[in-house]
């Protein structure tokens, strides 16, 4: 028994040591290669160790393997505590651990360590491969858990598979049930802290983000904001209503004046004093700058110091506040610079507006100058539009036009070693462009034709605590937009980046040329393209090898489909599961018909998916779990069945004998044939005379009546 | 021995109660932590990790209370035993459905679980729990409950069993003194200890089995039993409360070593009690209710346990 135990317990321990080194894989890829020697050491102590006897060379051995993966994370990864060193001893002391399990709570233990594991492979390697790794790493898991606390079943793999198999891919369903619906929070977690008035500290050294774009507004300067994550503001949202994070633009500088490289500020415009001494001095003056203006929103903000006046308010802003100034650029800005601590403030914003009604010569001359640009596809492009437009506003629709139809591409980061005066590259070449680029280009292009255009530098969106109505503002938030001086509507937000086409998913095929929407007649940008030696054939033109004569196509044609199928497979899972977020989440629920997507909403419907799933397991396990009927009572029943025409009813727990009765009383035309199957049946059934010739008979008999009847 | 006949119970959903192993609380302390990991980095693969591990504690619930619904626990079976050894119990369970059930235990506050029982489809099998009593007397088990924590080990489903039969505890033997009238010592040997066996007489119901001659059956297929030698001389041993010093316990226990050694030795003993005498007999109806007197000593009101 105890051997059986032992043999049992080993096998079981074998099948974790297996699963143990499948979920330290991605760990030991990502660390030095010597800490895969370390552990593949600590490994085979187990066997190395019945070779010997003695304790104190086994404790040695297993301290010298200790001593050496502390030493080599120390130098290598310079210290003890930081994730890499941290995780060289963890991988190594769970390999220690098995290698020493005896007992089931010591397998229990290198499970634990293998969830750890597995955690850190989803943080070290994002890609759809990794979720299959990670599922088939958890049904790896919950198989040890089989193995090692039910006694019971046999540790043969086949026999554990067997038990296993279908609780394990049961997990899966609720897990997807559990991942689209739970609602995000997002990270980090002291978000949460920040969010609920905790003494914790926005940043602790935050970046002086106004000081850089005072200097000069580029793509580097843009990409290094934008790069840091750290927090700029907090807002706190009133009347339970959080908006749209895509409808939320923080205001900071305005930019008008390019020098071929930078957006640069008027020193004088933005200067303290006289960013204060131009702002609006009454509310009353201000709101009649503003034409249109519809969905108020209310909120609290605590802005971290960035070394600047700007509040980054919300567009556009309303309200007053001490100590702040609405500038005539419609910023709220501080009386003082923003050198250290938080400033927290109280503003109402007008997410949709017209504003500004009037607008100087100085400031329109500013607003339409193009000579710094060094664009000249896009000038050449202006001078069409010019030509083939006289009003203003279809000049700025054909414009708007040309970047909804073109195929550039928006970019988060994209190379910072080219310059703005390079837009014309950008834009007609390499097609990839961030939000600065695409601002500029557009200002180009309007101002060419006409339209006073200026840059402002803020953020967009944040990312909102779930189930609050907070939400952080933090520096890769970045963004630059543009606004259009418009006579009738003053300066008009115009944001390019929603005006571009989607990005392709990776392995979608191009839409094919008549299929795109009709685009500005523009031979500048058609010979671009021409000329362009980046662009890429189209799919349907250029045969692939596959379909190269000669080949075996057919072969091929189904090593294609399935390449083809999983291509497609991981696309769906990258988007929908690697790449999920709080935005997909609520666009999921609404595109489902949900109008209104909360975190109540969200755990509602999952615990309906979860019950609903639980139901049907239930069902399924009732189902077949149900009685089912013996070849003889099949037979019986059939025979009953057959005595429904004639009047005769049954009841469950009648006895043959009394139903022969029965039928005598009602029918004694059929008594005389069910006499011959009721009294065959009750000794096969109860005279123990069960054999083939007797059931066969019985079977006969049964026939003769069902068809008499 | 005592064999008792439960009501009839087939267990039902609402019998049956979940919890989390201790396994499953480290597995949703390991969940907890996987998920703050993902809200920390913003990970989804971390948090499918997360939510994996939450999804088979919840599939653990439900395959854990399927392997106990349907079962019926019928017959307790258990025989009495000695103060200090532990009392074994055996529950009959039947599985009248068409699925095994796996991985089933019985678990009490005070009871030791022997093993972890599979059962077939429309068998029956009979799962054993030892119970440790903390005093002599009359021993009422403390409820047991029929577990599986089938699949993972995290979530354990139980259902109550039909409360098993009151069994009586024997006072633990203990005491070196010499049976009274005899001079015998624990090492040396003593006439009780120089039995012989002379001839063979026909099998009479009581007899001890080691005595059957199992040579002379198979040539004349009768059962007999061979005579002792002293048999013819043997007298009754009496044994009295009196003869031995004391506390209560220490008597009784000695009152136990001695009826054991005599039952050993076929010898027919009396038993003295302050309020309750025995006359003197042997076989095993006799040496139950010797060591029941002793066992009930002082608390045949009280329950045991």
């Amino acid at each position: 028994m105890a051997d059986k135990h032992t043999q049992a317990l080993h096998a079981g321990t074998m099948l974790v040591g297996i699963v143990l080194v499948i979920a330290a894989l991605p760990a030991l890829y990502h660390l030095h290669g010597v800490i895969t020697l370390i552990f593949l050491a600590a490994l085979s102590t187990r066997w190395l160790f019945r070779h010997i006897s003695a304790s104190i060379v086994q404790h040695s051995i297993r301290l010298i393997l200790i001593v050496s993966v502390l030493v080599f994370s120390y130098i290598t990864y310079h210290g003890f505590f930081n994730g890499d060193a941290v995780l060289s001893f963890l991988v190594v002391v769970a390999g220690l651990k098995w290698a020493e399990s005896r007992t089931r709570r010591d397998a229990l233990v290198c499970i634990f360590a293998m969830i750890v594991l597995a955690a850190v492979a989803g943080l070290y390697w994002q890609a759809t491969l990794s979720l299959f790794y990670l599922v088939a790493l958890t049904a790896g898991i919950s198989l040890c858990f089989v193995s090692i606390t039910q006694s019971s079943v046999s540790k043969q793999l086949n026999s554990l598979l067997s038990h296993s198999l279908i609780p394990i891919a049961l997990t899966l369903p609720f897990a997807l049930i559990l991942f689209f619906s739970i609602p995000r929070i997002p990270g980090p977690i002291w978000d949460l802290g920040i969010a609920f008035g905790m003494p914790i500290s926005l940043d602790a050294k935050p970046l002086q983000s106004a000081d850089i774009v005072q200097k000069r507004l580029n793509l580097p300067n843009v990409n290094q904001i934008k790069q840091s994550n750290s927090v700029v503001l907090v807002a706190e949202f009133q009347n339970n209503y959080v908006p749209y994070k895509s409808r939320l633009y923080w205001r900071g500088p305005v930019f008008y004046d390019f020098d071929g490289t930078n957006w640069i500020l008027d020193d004088q415009l933005d200067a303290d004093k006289s960013l204060r001494k131009g702002g609006f001095r009454s509310r009353a003056k201000y709101d009649r700058t503003i034409a249109v203006k519809r969905q108020p929103v209310k909120y609290t903000a605590r802005v971290t110091a960035h070394g600047g006046h700007w509040l980054y308010a919300l567009d556009l802003p309303y309200g007053s506040f001490p100590e702040t100034v609405i500038s005539k650029n419609l910023q709220v800005v501080s009386v003082r610079p923003l050198r250290s601590g938080e400033f927290k403030y109280e503003m109402g914003a007008y997410l949709e507006y017209e504003a500004g009604l009037s607008l100087d010569e100085k400031t329109r001359k500013r607003a339409l100058d193009t000579s710094a640009f060094e664009a000249p596809q896009l000038k050449t492009l202006s001078s069409k539009i010019t030509q083939s437009y006289d009003d203003v506003d279809a000049r700025l629709q054909a414009v708007l036009e040309f970047f909804a139809t073109s195929e550039v591409q928006f970019v988060d980061l994209p190379d910072d070693t080219v310059q703005l005066n390079a837009l014309d590259t950008a834009i007609f070449e390499t097609r990839a462009v961030n939000e600065l680029q695409l601002s500029s280009a557009f200002t180009a292009i309007a101002r060419a034709s006409g339209i006073p255009t200026r840059l402002v530098f803020g953020y967009r969106g944040g990312d909102i605590i779930a189930l609050t109505d907070f939400m952080i503002v933090r520096n890769k938030h970045a963004h630059v937009w543009t606004e259009v001086w418009q006579p009738s509507s003053g300066w008009i937000r115009y944001d390019l980046k929603d005006i571009l086409q989607p990005p392709l998913i990776p392995g979608a095929k191009k839409p094919s040329q008549s299929q795109k929407p009709k685009r500005v007649s523009s031979d500048v940008n058609e010979s671009t393209q021409a000329q362009n030696p980046t662009d890429e054939p189209s799919v349907e033109s250029t045969p692939t090898p596959e379909e190269k004569p000669g080949d075996d196509s057919e072969s091929v044609s189904i090593l294609d489909k399935v390449l083809h199928a999983f291509q497609n497979l991981s696309a769906f899972m990258d988007q929908w599961i690697v790449q999920f977020d709080p935005d997909k989440q609520v666009r999921l629920f609404e595109d489902s018909g949900f109008s209104e997507v909360k975190w109540n909403t969200l755990l509602i419907w999952s615990l309906a998916a979860m019950f609903l799933i639980v139901a049907l397991i239930v069902a399924a396990i009732t189902f077949l779990r149900r009685p089912v009927p013996t070849p003889l009572e099949k037979k019986w029943r059939r025979f009953l069945r057959a005595l429904k025409p004639l009047g005769v009813t049954y009841s469950p727990n009648q006895c043959p004998t009394d139903l022969q009765r029965q039928i005598e009383s009602i029918n004694p035309d059929a008594a005389v044939a069910t006499a011959s199957v009721i009294d065959l049946y009750t000794q096969i059934r109860y005279a123990n005379e069960d054999s083939k010739e007797s059931r066969k008979n019985l079977d006969r008999l049964i026939s003769r009546f069902v068809a008499m009847t | 021995m005592t064999d008792a006949e439960a009501d009839p119970i087939v267990v039902r959903h609402r019998d049956i109660r979940s919890r989390l192993t201790g396994n499953g609380w480290v597995v949703l302390v390991a969940a907890l932590v996987v998920f703050l990991l993902a809200i920390n980095f913003a990970n989804n693969l971390v948090y499918l990790l997360a939510y994996l591990l939450v999804s088979t504690l919840i599939v653990n619930a439900i395959f854990a209370r399927y392997q106990l619904i349907g079962l019926e626990p019928k017959h307790w079976s258990t025989r009495p035993g000695f103060f200090g050894s532990h009392l074994p119990y055996k529950l009959l369970i039947t599985n009248p459905s068409l699925s095994e059930r796996i991985g089933l235990t019985l678990r009490s506050p005070r009871g030791r679980h022997q093993e972890t029982m599979n059962l077939a489809p429309g068998s029956a099998v009979g799962i054993k729990i030892d119970f440790q009593p903390t005093a002599r007397g009359s021993f009422q088990p403390p409820e047991t409950r029929l577990h599986s924590s089938f699949p993972f080990g995290l979530v354990s489903a139980s259902a109550a069993c039909p409360s098993a039969p009151v069994e009586l505890v024997y006072p633990a033997p203990g005491g070196s003194a010499p049976l009274p009238d005899h001079n015998e010592s624990d090492q040396g040997t003593s006439s009780l200890d120089a039995d012989t066996f002379s001839d063979l007489q026909n099998y009479r119901p009581g007899d001890r089995p080691a005595h059957i001659a199992w040579s002379a059956l198979a040539r004349s297929r009768q059962l007999v039993t061979r005579r002792m030698e002293n048999d013819d001389v043997q007298q009754s041993q009496h044994i009295d409360w009196s003869q031995i010093s004391g506390d209560d316990e220490s008597r009784l226990s000695q009152l136990t070593q001695w009826i054991l050694r005599l039952d050993a030795k076929d010898i027919p003993f009396s038993l003295t009690l302050p309020g309750a005498t025995l006359s003197a007999g042997d076989g095993p109806d006799h040496f139950h209710r010797s060591l029941s007197t002793l066992a009930l000593y002082g608390k045949e009101s009280e329950n045991g346990g």
